[in-house]
């Protein structure tokens, strides 16, 4: 079942093309741990209390984006993507540009707990029902469930750069989970299963959930779902690695315009997953299931990494001047590449990110991408590998400034075209 | 009979004044090195600087060679090593040119395209507001018979500080620095306020934060009171004409400031920060190597033996270095912004 789940969350328009930012996608994709296919979700009577018919999503989509208002600013952070597009702005007075695909991603979810807050009239909800093959009492028992979700969308969908822990009050945490535990078993599976799934803070987590749980009177009945919950993280993003891994081995190499904007397995979920196997390990438990994870982590976040460098080897990179906002991404983009491989090394090794990291420098470094200056390409480069010494170009760079002016050992020599020793040297040609 | 030819130059001081101090000159670096902490340089005249460090090998602080960066125990970025090269190559560095190395290096594009973007637009305010602030300044000595070069001096220590030229045409000491409030003295108001509460968040995690606390209040009240001090001057220019002793501590406290504006900066990342126990050891560092002084074994400093962290309390999943750069780009940024600024 959980292999099944995770095939549905992200849609595509071909399998080859990797993830691409739609309103659908950005608006479910975070969803992705408590949404399965229809049929397993008729068929088991089981799943059906802690997660989503994906044929619903279609369906919601439809009624939360029905008249509103913000679709064409929606529409236009789309297609800014990574953000190497953006209009100038006034650095007094902006601070920097936001990332476009999360601003749209935040007003959609806004958008959706505002529409699902309301209740649903009659002809709307029958409507889904048919497109959906659901039975309407059952779409209105999940709504406020997922309204839940989407009100509460700051602390369970941090950002897809964010690998740190995202710090929150303690006191922030416990109520979330106390609400959701008012909200009834399907809004507290829920709540668990994405703060497990997106969080790298497990450690804070599971024991605020299990806290929150033991205030109940019928603390079993809450604690058994943590529980089940915790295990079912694991095989999910398994099963996640497991198809993003042969999604990559169909995608093919071509010569792109911009970088990825949506990864398979951004950098956030990736220290989730290496947070999950760490807490395993440390607390011995599911070590089993966590080793798999692991080795199936491993192949994922390979083959995406060398994808992405391949990727990048091929660019076709603007020849004149960059402006502001596409300079900006690109270092943003080369964050990523460096985060991505420290990553990767916590399921491998580093050596085999080393090379390919080594690849892309050398690739920045020379003369293939003639849009960078001196300075620029040493920015990249610095900010790709970390080196003990001092790269080429900075080396160069340095021998032509000025030496400095006091200095402990002086190497200067002396030399003078008046001094007969030096003339002597040059004898021959000065007397001939 | 053998002639002994003496020494021309007369080696006794004239007139039985006591030689000057040794001038010795702690400059803070706005560096974007991954290291604790921030760099200081230790300048004296007609000597090599040195370069002082907070220990990234244990507690205290290096005391390193400013040619050599290469085995300091992190990796400095390229923008420190031509900022420290373009410093050491002058002969007598001083903070003005501390922060016009860090404006040129800063606009060549040594830290990210955004800090260029700021620093370009840092070094054309700066240059109007040179320019005002020394015909203003001019204008108000001249009257009292202050002499040009106590004028140039007094332009060129408000121009560091930030202040703007409408304080000095206004003539009124008392309210001085108050409408429009200099970007820097904003910052460290605002640090002072904020203080209680982010040390809250420190101790929440098991942290002792007392000294530095104690440290950082010090300075910033010294940094208020650099700030009275100049409002007391614009307001009655006569008292120019007494000043030149206090001219070294003046210039110490201003070799020092951005480093402590760094730390008022530092204290808004504390929600933000990956590890708590990191960032205070980053205040213990910064607020040391600010407050290090040559004769430190004289007096042992309250902030000499903090303890490192230990690497296993920082989130594996976050790469350090990058981490630390990124952020200090940034604290760059927010410093360039205070100049950057007309208001």
């Amino acid at each position: 079942m959980a292999l099944s789940r995770a095939l549905v969350p992200v849609r595509m328009d071909g399998v080859s093309d990797g993830p691409v930012a739609t309103t659908f996608t950005l608006l479910f994709r975070p969803l992705w741990p408590i949404i399965i296919p229809a049929t397993e979700w008729r068929k088991s009577a089981a799943a059906a209390d802690h997660t989503i018919p994906d044929s619903l999503l279609d369906p919601l989509r439809i009624w939360i984006l029905d008249c509103f208002p913000e679709r064409a600013l929606v529409r236009q952070l789309i297609q800014a993507g990574d953000g190497s597009g953006l209009p100038d702005r006034d650095p007094l007075e902006d601070s920097g540009w936001a990332d476009p695909l999360e601003r749209a991603s935040e007003l959609l979810w806004r958008r959706a707990a505002h529409v699902l807050s309301r209740p649903m009239p009659e002809a709307v909800l029958t409507e889904i029902a048919e497109s959906s093959g659901l039975k309407t009492p059952t779409i209105e028992a999940l709504l406020p469930s997922i309204q839940f979700v989407f009100a509460q969308a700051r602390h369970f969908f941090p950002s897809r750069d964010e690998v740190g822990p995202v710090t929150c009050d303690g006191e922030e945490l416990d109520t979330l989970l106390a609400n959701a535990m008012n909200g009834g078993m399907t809004t507290w599976s829920f709540a668990l299963m994405l703060l497990f799934a997106s969080r790298t803070e497990i450690d804070l987590v599971l024991p605020a959930a299990r806290a929150v749980a033991h205030t109940r009177p019928d603390a079993k009945l809450w604690l058994d779902r943590c529980d089940a919950v915790l295990a079912e993280t694991f095989n999910l993003f398994e099963a996640r690695c497991d198809r993003i891994d042969r999604e990559i081995g169909l995608t093919e190499v071509t010569e792109r315009k911009e970088r990825r904007v949506l990864l398979w397995l951004e950098p956030a979920e990736q220290a989730t997953i290496s947070a999950l196997i760490r807490f395993a390990n440390r607390c011995s438990l599911h070590v089993l299931t966590a080793a798999r994870l692991k080795a199936s982590a491993a192949r994922a976040t390979r083959a995406q990494f060398m994808l992405l460098i391949e990727e990048d080897l091929q660019l076709a990179w603007p020849v004149a001047a960059w402006t502001d906002a596409r300079m900006v991404a690109f270092e943003q983009g080369n964050r990523r590449f460096r985060q991505l491989a420290l990553l990767g090394r916590m399921f491998t090794r580093f050596v085999d990110y080393r090379a390919a990291l080594g690849q892309l420098v050398e690739h920045y470094a020379g003369d293939q991408v003639p849009g960078l200056t001196y300075t620029e390409r040493m920015h990249a480069i610095e900010i790709l590998e970390e080196s003990s010494t001092a790269s080429q170009p900075l080396t160069d760079y340095l021998a032509l400034m000025p030496p400095p002016a006091y200095s402990k050992f002086s190497l200067r020599k002396t030399f003078s075209f008046t001094d007969t020793r030096v003339g002597r040297a040059y004898g021959p040609l000065v007397t001939e | 009979m053998e002639t002994y030819v003496a020494d021309p130059r007369n080696t006794r001081r004239a007139g039985g004044v006591s030689s000057p101090l040794p001038a010795v000159l702690s400059l803070f670096l706005p560096t974007t090195s991954p290291l604790t902490g921030g760099m200081v340089l230790r300048v004296r005249p007609r000597q090599p600087a040195e370069l002082l460090v907070p220990n990234p090998f244990g507690a205290g602080i290096l005391v390193a060679d400013a040619c050599k960066l290469d085995d300091l125990g992190f990796v400095p970025t390229a923008f420190d090593r031509v900022l420290i090269r373009q410093i050491i190559a002058l002969r007598e560095p001083a903070p003005a040119d501390v922060r016009k190395s860090f404006f040129s290096v800063a606009s060549t594009g040594f830290a990210g395209r955004e800090t260029q973007v700021m620093a370009r637009l840092a070094i054309e305010t700066t240059e109007v507001r040179k320019a005002t602030l020394r015909r203003d300044i001019r204008a108000l000595t001249k009257e009292v018979g202050v002499s040009l070069e106590w004028a140039e001096w007094l332009a060129s220590r408000l121009l560091f500080l930030g202040v703007h030229s409408e304080s000095c045409r206004r003539g009124d000491g008392g309210a001085a620095f108050t409408s429009p409030v200099p970007a820097r003295l904003r910052i460290v108001k605002e640090a002072l306020e904020l203080l209680p509460q982010r040390r809250h968040a420190l101790e929440r995690a098991g942290l002792n934060t007392d000294r530095v606390v104690k440290v950082a209040t010090e300075a910033f009240g010294r940094i208020e009171a650099l700030y009275a001090m100049c409002a007391g001057l614009l307001a009655q220019p006569k008292s120019l004409l007494r000043i030149p002793a206090e001219t070294r501590t003046i210039d110490q406290e201003l070799a020092t400031l951005d480093g402590w504006i760094r730390f008022a900066l530092l204290l808004r990342e504390i929600p933000a920060a990956p590890a708590a126990g990191f960032m205070l050891a980053e205040f213990f560092s910064l607020a040391h190597v600010l407050t290090h002084h040559e004769k430190a074994a004289a007096g042992p400093s309250v902030l000499g033996n903090a303890m490192k962290p230990s690497q296993a309390h920082w989130p594996a999943e976050v790469d350090q270095a990058l981490y630390f750069a990124e952020r200090n780009e940034r604290l760059s940024r927010t410093l360039l912004l205070c100049d950057a600024r007309e208001d």
